[in-house]
């Protein structure tokens, strides 16, 4: 097979001990930044970004890398001990997590977390090996039409599908749709919304835009209501697991992973639906009905697999089509466009020697995180106990540590600011981020393959739904706006239960 | 991110009560206007040069403004029948009093101010500034470790990024 030695030349290239060091220094500052109450996976990103200015691409990716399974593993870590997941697909790991925790089996709840985070991102990176570089040569043969259908498609899902009104994340998006179209035209060179700004004429950075809406917009939120009672953090001690906790945990991990992945492959992903889905699964597969709800280890295991396997599915298309489906993955496109690659069909063949020690990264980081984390737990645990001023003061600080770093403009912290109350807003009436910042990043994507379709076809609209891909495409729409109109007439008539719905509006 | 507090039904925040569904058409207002905004912009841009047979770069902004403008109208219809938008929540997070306004509005123009002063005094200082102010605005009262934490973190963070890192950050003018 191709993969399998263009795998190994990754290896060798990701095995050089320079790049071994910034694998190594991403997984700690992941894991560190991850672990901060809060902070989940696509705020450490997009705070740490930076790090990555003056680097190589192949270090900086292989960094970048190790920062985003740094971060998850963190995040659930966070979940288990605080019962604050930072991020809404680790919602239900910190159910089960969370009541283990409190019943004194912290340690096994953070070793299944752990491990299963392993198992799952070993397996899901190889199948990520095997079908980024076929979706990439399938990807080839779709025209620019098709480009524009995928990203309605992520436009609708990441809107409606999630959370717990399809009016607000519609709303969201429209908001992000807007943010995006400041800048100069990419046709006629003219600015669009810039109202004769020079700074904001190049649009508004990714950096800056991520920042701003979930750093600065949850630190603002959370200042404003500051808990003044500190927050319990249950104690435990080093991760172990006894053989019973294996014999349970092991099929939870293999069926989050086969529920994560093609899940996230899709361009509609995003890791809620297949965690909630695994949760639901284990629950109903268990013998040990009795333990769910007061802290039963499959509940931890199952969807701490299933988040971890589709932060590897999500890199499918992300990787292999250039559609970023989650805020993790949009923050990602970004640092790739930093160095001029373009993630999609062709980056395989123009790029391949930084691909592949990506790729071969992500199997070693996801390595040194089992072995430094399980015996670093304790430590880690430690950082929940930060007191709450220095936490949010730093996330601040580093806030405009980055948005500074990107242009070394000032205007930029204006613009911070101003997304950061708007993410305020945000928080205050139940509208979620993350269509917001799919949006920003994707919506001039969308209007260039729109224009692009358009010139071939010499502006003739009816090319939009010439292919068989793109119809296909609109009858998925128009099945997910369909459900969208009956859940917003269900949820008149019920009231609200309690649902993954309910908590899912990061 | 925010801290999504799963499996404790209190952790939902207190019932809205009417005053703050009336704020709830805030939501709508700034929709409203920012689409009305993008189309009035919108009229700036012309169309004329070399776009007739593809996208003219007005097309997608009054899509936009429409978007913006039916998405308000959904919105208020969801707020006249009664539905609200679910205040997030999380463990630092206390909603059972209001928000602090002193708090948000000083920590929002702390921000902008620290990122002006970059340029004059340095993204040393600016950053102790900004460090300083937030603890004293949280609540903390140790007033030697906020100095000394204020002092360090920056000092630590702009030798890594410029030292080890190689990422311009100015020293300031002095």
């Amino acid at each position: 097979m191709d993969s399998i030695s263009a795998l190994l030349d990754g290896f060798a290239a990701a095995a050089q001990p320079e790049n071994l060091m910034w694998a190594f220094v991403g997984v700690m500052l992941g894991t560190f930044v991850g672990v901060l109450p809060g902070i989940g996976p696509a705020m450490t990103l997009a705070l740490l970004l930076p790090l990555t200015y003056s680097l190589d691409p192949a270090p900086a990716l292989i960094l970048f890398a190790g920062i985003y399974y740094g971060g998850m593993y963190g995040g659930s870590t966070t979940s288990i001990l605080l019962n604050a997941p930072g991020e809404s697909s680790s919602v239900m790991t910190a159910i089960e997590g969370n009541k283990m925790a409190r019943a004194g089996r912290g340690a096994q709840a953070l070793a299944t977390a752990a491990i299963g985070s392993f198992v799952a991102g070993t397996i899901a990176t190889v199948l990520l090996i095997f079908t980024a570089p076929a979706m990439a040569s399938f990807a080839v043969s779709l025209k620019a039409q098709d480009y524009f259908a995928i990203t309605l498609i992520s436009f609708v899902a990441v809107s409606t599908v999630l959370g717990s009104s399809p009016v607000r994340g519609l709303a969201a998006l429209a908001l992000g749709l807007m943010l995006g179209l400041v800048g100069i035209d990419a046709l006629t060179g003219q600015q669009r919304l810039t109202f004769g700004v020079d700074s904001l004429s190049t649009g508004i950075d990714t950096v800056v835009v991520a920042v701003g809406l979930f750093a600065v917009g949850e630190a603002l939120w959370i200042a404003a209501h500051l808990r003044q009672t500190p927050a319990e953090v249950i104690p435990s001690g080093r991760p172990w697991m006894s053989g019973e906790d294996w014999k349970r945990s092991w099929p939870a991990w293999l069926r989050g992973t086969a529920l994560g992945f093609p899940f996230c492959a899709l361009p509609a992903g995003g890791a809620e639906v297949p965690t909630f889905l695994s949760y639901s699964l284990e629950k109903k597969l268990t013998r040990h009905p009795e333990e769910f709800g007061h802290g039963a280890i499959e509940g931890v295991a199952g969807p701490e697999a299933a988040n971890n396997a589709s932060a590897a599915g999500t890199l499918v298309t992300l990787l292999a089509l250039g559609i970023p489906t989650t805020a993790t993955a949009a923050i990602m496109l970004s640092a790739f466009q930093r160095y001029d690659l373009q993630p999609g069909p062709l980056l395989f063949e123009n790029t391949p020697d930084v691909v592949w020690a990506l790729l071969a990264s992500l199997l070693i980081g996801n390595l040194m995180l089992l072995v430094l984390n399980l015996p670093l737990a304790p430590l880690w645990a430690k950082l929940l106990r930060l007191p709450r001023p220095y936490l949010y003061a730093g996330i601040l600080f580093f806030s405009i540590l980055g948005s500074y770093s990107v242009n070394q403009n000032p205007t930029d912290i204006l613009v911070l600011v101003a997304l950061g109350l708007l993410g305020f807003v945000m928080r205050r009436y139940g509208l979620p981020v993350v269509p917001t910042v799919i949006g920003v990043i994707l919506g001039p994507t969308s209007e260039g393959k729109l224009r692009q379709a358009l010139q071939v076809s010499n502006g003739d609209w009816s090319t939009l739904w010439g292919t068989g891909f793109s119809i296909a495409m609109y009858v998925v729409i128009a099945g997910l706006l369909g459900l969208a109109v009956v859940r917003a007439v269900a949820a008149k008539r019920s009231s609200p239960a309690i649902s993954v719905d309910e908590h899912v509006h990061m | 991110m925010n801290h999504l507090t799963a499996a404790r039904p209190e952790a939902s925040g207190p019932q809205p009560d009417r005053r703050a569904g009336y704020s709830e058409f805030g939501v709508v207002g700034l929709l409203a206007g920012l689409g009305v905004l993008v189309l009035i912009e919108t009229q700036q841009i012309s169309d004329s040069i070399g776009t007739m047979r593809t996208l003219s770069p007005r097309v997608v902004p009054y899509f936009v403004a429409a978007f913006l403008l039916v998405v308000a109208a959904l919105l208020a219809l969801d707020i006249a029948r009664g539905g609200r938008g679910e205040q997030e929540s999380g463990e630092d997070v206390d909603l059972s009093h209001g928000t602090e306004w002193h708090t948000l509005l000083g920590l929002a123009a702390l921000v902008a101010g620290a990122g002006q002063l970059i340029p004059l005094i340095g993204f040393p200082a600016a950053g102790a500034l900004l460090f300083f102010g937030t603890t004293r605005l949280l609540g903390s009262r140790r007033l030697v470790v906020d100095l000394v934490v204020s002092i360090v973190v920056p000092l630590v963070a702009f030798f890594v990024f410029t030292e080890a890192l190689g990422i311009y950050l100015p020293i300031g003018r002095a």
